[in-house]
């Protein structure tokens, strides 16, 4: 395991530019100091440390373990107790060092090869997914293939003081769900603390508004100087990163809506292999609202949508049904199509595509999107937009 | 030995590096043989030496020593255990014998008593007993600098104060002006200590403070660090935590015993053995700063015990209450509040009062104090002289009255 994440990172660094390295380095060296605590003598420990210190003076793990090692030394473990005003910044700096641990010592599951289940399908516009982990505290980027996902690489992240499950304004929370980023803020137009700049997402998306969540600005952003990253909660909803890494994430996103930013409480990793088959029905039943849309039986294309839920249903189906009259033939194509699981939902999809639709009286290409929800046992759509 | 526990699920871990040591002391010929003798393995043949040597001087302490030694590689360990207890009684001076008696300990999986003796070792030789505390409280100040940087904690520094040796260890005796000692800043320790590079051309302490402290702090005589560098390091923030550090006067007059944090005093205290023990085996000049220091402690607790009866005779309750600590317990089950109350009753109700303490008879243990003493008390109503306890606990520099007792 060891062996193998020594090539990828060699991979890593010879393929991509420097900021990887520069994130990547600091997590290795704040871990293998840590190692060195098990295997090295004193000196040599706290030589390691110093040097991590002096490399980055805003590693604040760096100072907690150089502090840590020089307690044990004088044998004063609670010695902490007394500059720990703030409890949570100290426990914040222990789980931080224990995800980063768990990372860098290859126990993550995108380490062991897995990729997270709600990675159904992804449109070859959409090249990078970002998947976000809270359970682990970190920011993977997948490549789609086309047939499956790569890991390229993932960061330490940074989410809401009060965890997710964002519902309203305010709330310190980070929303658990599938979103967008929409645009790119530059850091010289921002306050110094959200560091070299910002990605926002959508939120709240559509089905956030369905569910009358409020708030905004939810946004992948730097870190302020002070600190070379924050503690894993610590934002207030955002997802922050350290300014390594942020500046090296920048080059797998865009701003044109074809980044899918998938944030999890936790995800369910699964083999890759395995995921043709948890895709199939997901794919299914998209081909088969196409189908029955091209039918032109409406009543058959209007079961694919919930009265109850889809908002002005019955506008919508009257229209279905006054249009359909006055067709000979429809063709739709979907083209681009994109689907994820909702992460903390198992019973609902966000399908997004370009559909092309070509009637006897009508052409027209439209991007879509859908949220689909499953609801004794059969799937609808609750959104379309 | 090392001994780490670590955060976050990283497993302690425990690696005892075993390192027999081999007494310095004298006897060198004769000993030289014996152990030129285990080297060549020929453990019999050491043994009969060494036997035949010790029938001559059967308390030769050198001679023991090799005698354990000997047992220990023979698998005796009962009997090296046994000689080892034996030496750091009649000899504990000898750092070797607690040494390997610790290692004993240890590997039987005591390390409780293994602690306990390596503690003992160094006590048993005063010099290194302080120079190890002094090392110890310098790392625990690194270890401050380091969790306030990593805890942005606005909670100040205490401020490192290290114990300093006037004396040489043996009775040579010499004039001790007893200088304020510079501490050279912990920056300087840092960079020098770990071998880092300093550069910069800072106006740090001075040449001469910090020439002095290599000369005289104790630590400097555990940490080696290169001559040359004198200057300290250059300094990364200006408004660093190290820097507060720097140039913290540590007095070297007669208290020197005392550590300056009340944590590390109460661990301290509870570590290493009763001072005084070791001080009856070899009375040395730490010993001698005990001794002072305890006298000076004594000294103030009768002070406050003069003045305390000087408030109580004036009759200026506020300056009386003063005297008692805030965890005072009153007696027949009063609340402090309402003792208060009675007291400024009792005392303002007199015409006059008069209160001589004497015949003190003291009593320390850490932080807290028991003072028996002959109270002699007057007022235009009463008069009686009694016996009475005081029991008092040091609440920052001050003793204050926490149990009045008749």
């Amino acid at each position: 395991m060891k062996l193998s994440r020594i090539i990828s990172s060699l991979v890593i660094a010879v393929t991509t530019s420097g900021h990887a390295v520069a994130e990547s380095r600091y997590e290795r060296e704040v871990i293998t100091s840590v190692d060195n605590l098990k295997n090295a003598d004193f000196r040599y420990s706290l030589k390691s440390l110093e040097d991590l210190v002096d490399k980055y003076p805003n590693s604040k793990l760096g100072y907690l373990v150089m502090g840590d090692l020089l307690a044990a030394r004088a044998g004063s473990m609670d010695l902490v107790e007394r500059y720990a005003d703030d409890q949570l910044q100290l426990a914040g700096l222990r789980d931080e060092l224990y995800y980063r641990w768990q990372t860098q010592t290859g126990n993550s599951p995108a380490a062991r090869g897995l990729v997270p289940a709600n990675l159904i399908a992804s449109a070859p516009s959409e090249r990078y997914i970002l998947a976000a982990d809270a359970s682990q505290s970190r920011l993977y980027v997948f490549e789609n293939t086309g047939t499956s996902y790569l890991l390229i690489k993932d960061y330490f992240m940074t989410i809401g003081k009060e965890g997710m499950g964002k519902n309203k304004e305010g709330d310190l929370r980070t929303p658990e769900g599938v979103y967008f980023v929409t645009t790119y803020l530059r850091g010289e137009e921002l306050p110094e603390r959200y560091g070299p700049g910002a990605f926002p997402i959508n939120y709240p998306n559509e089905y956030d508004k369905k569910l009358n969540r409020t708030g905004y600005g939810i946004w992948i952003h730097g870190t302020e100087p002070e600190n070379y990253n924050r503690v894993p909660l610590a934002s207030d909803g955002c997802l922050s990163l350290s300014n390594d890494g942020f500046l090296d994430i920048q080059q797998f996103i865009s701003v044109d809506g074809s980044t899918p930013v998938i944030i999890s409480s936790g995800f369910n990793w699964i083999k890759p292999d395995q995921k043709a088959v948890l895709s199939q029905p997901a794919h299914t039943l998209l081909e088969q609202w196409q189908k029955d849309w091209e039918s032109m039986d409406t009543d058959k294309f209007l079961s694919h949508y919930s009265p109850s839920q889809l908002e002005n249903y019955d506008t919508f189906a009257a229209r279905k049904y006054q249009v359909n009259k006055s067709k000979r033939f429809i063709e739709v194509d979907l083209n681009n199509v994109s689907i994820y699981s909702y992460p903390g939902n198992a019973n609902m999809m966000v399908v997004s595509f370009d559909q092309e639709y070509r009637s006897n009286n009508h052409h027209s290409v439209t991007q879509k999107r859908q949220y689909w929800l499953r609801k004794a046992g059969k799937w609808q759509i609750i959104y379309e937009g | 030995m090392r001994f780490l526990s670590m955060c976050c699920g990283v497993k302690s871990v425990l690696v005892i590096s075993v390192f027999m040591v081999l007494p310095l002391v004298g006897f060198a010929d004769e000993t030289d043989e014996i152990y030129a003798l285990i080297e060549q393995d020929r453990l019999s043949d050491a043994m009969r030496q060494t036997e035949t040597l010790l029938r001559d001087a059967p308390e030769d302490p050198a001679l023991l020593f090799a005698r354990a030694v000997i047992a220990e590689k023979n698998g005796s360990n009962r009997e090296a255990v046994e000689i080892y207890k034996g030496l750091t009684l009649s000899h504990p001076e000898m750092l070797e014998p607690f040494n390997n008696l610790a290692i004993h300990y240890a590997r039987t999986g005591d390390y409780k008593a293994a602690i306990t003796t390596l503690e003992q070792a160094m006590q048993s030789n005063p010099s290194i007993a302080t120079a190890y505390r002094n090392l110890t409280a310098i790392y625990a100040q690194l270890a401050s600098v380091a969790y306030r940087k990593a805890l942005n904690s606005d909670t100040p520094l205490e401020p490192l104060e290290l114990a300093s040796l006037e004396k040489l260890d043996s009775s040579t005796s010499g004039s001790s002006q007893n200088p304020p000692i510079l501490v050279a800043s912990v920056q300087n320790y840092i960079t020098e200590s770990l071998g880092q590079n300093s550069s910069s051309e800072d106006d740090q302490p001075t040449n001469e403070a910090a020439d002095r402290t290599k000369k005289t702090s104790a630590a400097d005589s555990v940490e080696s660090k290169p001559e040359s560098e004198t200057k300290s390091g250059p300094e990364p923030e200006p408004e660093s935590a190290l820097q507060q550090v720097q140039a913290v006067v540590v007095e070297s007059a007669p208290t020197t015993v005392k550590a300056p944090d009340p944590e590390k005093v109460e661990k301290a205290a509870e570590a290493i053995p009763e001072p005084a023990v070791i001080a009856a085996v070899t009375p040395t000049v730490e010993a001698k700063q005990v001794a002072e220091d305890i006298a000076a402690q004594k000294q103030a607790l009768i002070n406050h015990i003069k003045s305390w009866a000087e408030a109580w005779s004036d009759r200026d309750v506020d300056r009386y209450l003063s005297h008692y600590s805030e965890r005072f317990k009153p007696r027949d089950n009063l609340t402090l509040e309402e003792w208060k109350k009675q007291r400024y009753g009792r005392l303002r109700w007199r015409e006059f009062i008069i209160v001589k303490p004497s015949k003190y008879s003291i009593s320390i243990e850490g932080k807290s104090a028991t003072v028996d003493f002959s109270q002699y008390y007057k007022s235009e109503r009463f008069e009686d002289t009694i016996r009475k306890t005081l029991e008092f606990n040091k609440e920052g520099n001050r003793w204050l009255i926490t149990k009045e007792l008749i």
